[in-house]
């Protein structure tokens, strides 16, 4: 069955802006991240500007926190970079970061596992470490989204993966 | 005049599918302490029946007190991040690209999971 399922076209895809998001909005990753570098396009502009209620995945959480660690200490850039990030961390309240409990770490490794399956052997597919570890991220968030209602937005292809395997799973596509 | 005695319009019915989204923010305002303690506070309004079936379709009760719970707690749990992050759009635009490119694949050349 998961044969069928792979990386579709973008003109496929729900995108920010031709549809508007089904209950509470999940920021990924990337939005957060495009944002600062002012890439991601109008929709996502206007939408952030627009945004009552806005959650995040513990796996995002986890994810910009990464960057206070990575970044060069030495590079006169890294702490007006570092400091940035922890503005936005200190503007997410812990009552709205989505934290998986036992199951859903379950779920999401199962849900990562077949979209690795699904697109195994073909151009674009999971194959390092690195890989597997940001696709259970992803699927993190995607299984904390579906749980809460919510409609996750980003610009990552992976949830494209996601939605075809959990038709309960909602995403909007900007970018 | 909706026909509807007031009675019937109180019953319960089971929750619809559409019921968890209008529940989250129930959920959060539990988890910041503002739904605990004592129920003392009167609340005595008129608003249209639309106005009231569409919340209550949303909130997946009829009864006029968790109707009126949940659009308050819609209401006390919304925030800012997204007009904030809207205004810190570019403010790392002119950092350089080799730094940001630590970040992730987001920034970085390498970008195969990019809608691209």
């Amino acid at each position: 069955m998961t044969a069928q399922i792979g990386y579709r076209d973008r003109a496929a895809l729900p995108r920010l802006g031709a549809a508007a998001p089904k209950g509470p909005v999940v920021l990924d990753t990337n939005v957060f991240v495009n944002a600062l570098v002012g890439r991601g396009g109008a929709e996502l502009k206007a939408l952030l500007s627009n945004l009552p209620l806005s959650l995040v995945s513990g796996a995002t959480i986890a994810e910009l926190n990464w960057v206070g660690g990575r970044l060069d200490p030495a590079h006169p850039e890294t702490e007006h970079v570092v400091a940035k990030y922890e503005a936005i961390l200190a503007q997410i309240p812990p009552t709205k970061i989505l934290v998986p409990n036992a199951a859903q770490w379950a779920e999401a490794g199962l849900l990562a596992g077949r979209a690795a399956r699904a697109v195994a052997g073909r151009a674009r597919s999971i194959r390092t470490a690195f890989d597997r570890i940001e696709l259970i991220n992803d699927a993190v968030t995607a299984i904390v989204a579906t749980s809460a209602g919510a409609t996750i937005v980003t610009q990552d292809s992976d949830f494209d993966l996601f939605m075809q395997l959990e038709p309960k799973l909602h995403v909007l596509f900007y970018g | 005049m909706d026909p509807t005695p007031v009675a019937g319009r109180r019953k319960s019915r089971p929750p619809t599918r559409h019921a968890r989204p209008a529940l989250l923010p129930l959920q959060m305002a539990a988890a910041t302490g503002l739904t605990a303690g004592a129920k003392t506070k009167h609340l005595n309004a008129k608003v249209t029946p639309a106005l009231f079936e569409a919340a209550a379709k949303r909130a997946g009760s009829e009864s006029p007190a968790v109707v009126i719970e949940a659009a308050l707690a819609a209401l006390a749990t919304q925030d800012d991040l997204g007009p904030w992050l809207a205004e810190q759009w570019g403010a790392l635009a002119n950092v350089d690209p080799a730094l940001l490119a630590e970040i992730g694949p987001e920034l970085a050349d390498d970008r195969s999971n990019r809608l691209s």
